[in-house]
């Protein structure tokens, strides 16, 4: 299941809600830019997109943020990444929208196939429609959004990969890719500059307003599965 | 932040250089507003000595696009490195933020 831990120490946006006829809606996203006014501008989109989506389709709740935050984006100079998806357990239907976020998947034990699409995030001097796209998960293949700045994202993704053969029994082959796994790393290389490991954040730690340490997020409580 | 500026009449080029980040991000958008109120909207960044941006270098250059573009010019980035290219891609912010080549590429038609 995910875990709700991570949102209540950063300024990115990872939203479980559970409250769509049982399906289940998973929004990772980052505000551009640190500090109070970035944190306080995520709990809005992430109010808003919450509300929205009591109502609308997951294409129709991005849409409906984006205008129902407008202001308060372009006003500060502010823009916003997201990935929302909605899962049906029980068929394994997901609906997603990727505005300019770019690392989600599905992963099973026949490789793994991105959930992106080639929007720009909310808050461009541009304007955009969001429309939602959609993918079935069968029943081995589990969906997973990677936050930005992830040190490994293949090893993460064969990791997923070999754990799905492994469930699936002793008798089951495992069939890697090695061109996507070489896609990722490409992706990856992005994010390896910075990247210098830091100590894990403690209960009283303050509050980090930094939307994407990745040291301090647990992939195993980003991901879930039906 | 310390960044070189080249005024070349049609257009002004600034040239950030080191971590393009939360600290040195605002005195370059600061440059752009100032550049943008003096009435020299085409400004050009060129990215060749910038080795990484994070989110908040992304949003000076949306910012000074936006900017820029509001008194009819233009912002666009040159010489971007793997790094900031691949952000760029990965967050699709190359549709409206096309990296160039070359400076000159950069300021063609101005």
């Amino acid at each position: 299941m995910v875990d709700g831990r991570a949102a209540a120490r950063e300024a990115g946006i990872l939203s479980p809600d559970d409250g769509h006829d049982n399906r289940l809606q998973v929004v990772l996203g980052d505000v551009m830019g640190k500090g109070l006014a970035a944190s306080l501008i995520a709990s809005e989109v992430r109010a808003v997109l919450r509300g929205h989506s009591r109502y609308s389709d997951v294409g129709g709740a991005v849409n409906a943020t984006w205008l129902t935050t407008r202001h308060d984006l372009e006003a500060n100079s502010r823009f916003s990444t997201l990935w929302v998806g909605r899962l049906d357990p029980s068929t394994g239907a997901i609906e997603y929208v990727d505005a300019g976020h770019g690392l989600a998947g599905i992963v099973g034990p026949r490789g793994w196939r991105l959930l992106s699409q080639p929007f720009l995030p909310l808050g461009m001097p541009v304007d955009e429609t969001w429309t939602q796209a959609t993918d079935v998960l069968a029943e081995d293949e589990q969906p997973l959004v990677v936050r930005r700045r992830l040190r490994r994202p293949g090893r993460l993704l064969r990791r997923r990969r070999r754990q799905a053969a492994r469930d699936l029994g002793p008798g089951a082959e495992l069939q890697g890719d090695r061109r996507q796994d070489r896609h990722l790393r490409r992706r990856r290389g992005c994010y390896r500059r910075r990247h210098r490991r830091r100590p894990a954040a403690r209960p009283d730690d303050p509050i980090d307003d930094d939307p994407i340490d990745t040291d301090a997020i647990d992939t195993d409580a980003m991901t879930t599965g039906p | 932040m310390i960044f070189n500026e080249l005024d070349e009449g049609t257009s002004v080029t600034l040239q950030p250089s080191g971590k393009f980040d939360l600290v040195s991000a605002p005195p370059l958008k600061a440059r752009i507003d100032d550049l943008v109120r003096a009435g020299k909207p085409r400004i050009v960044v060129d990215l060749s000595a910038v080795d990484f941006i994070d989110s908040s270098g992304l949003g000076a250059l949306i910012g000074g696009l936006k900017a820029a573009r509001q008194e009819g010019g233009d912002l666009r980035i040159a010489c971007a490195g793997d790094q900031v290219k691949a952000v760029l891609k990965l967050t699709n912010l190359d549709r409206i933020l096309a990296p160039y080549g070359t400076v000159e590429e950069a300021r063609h038609d101005w």
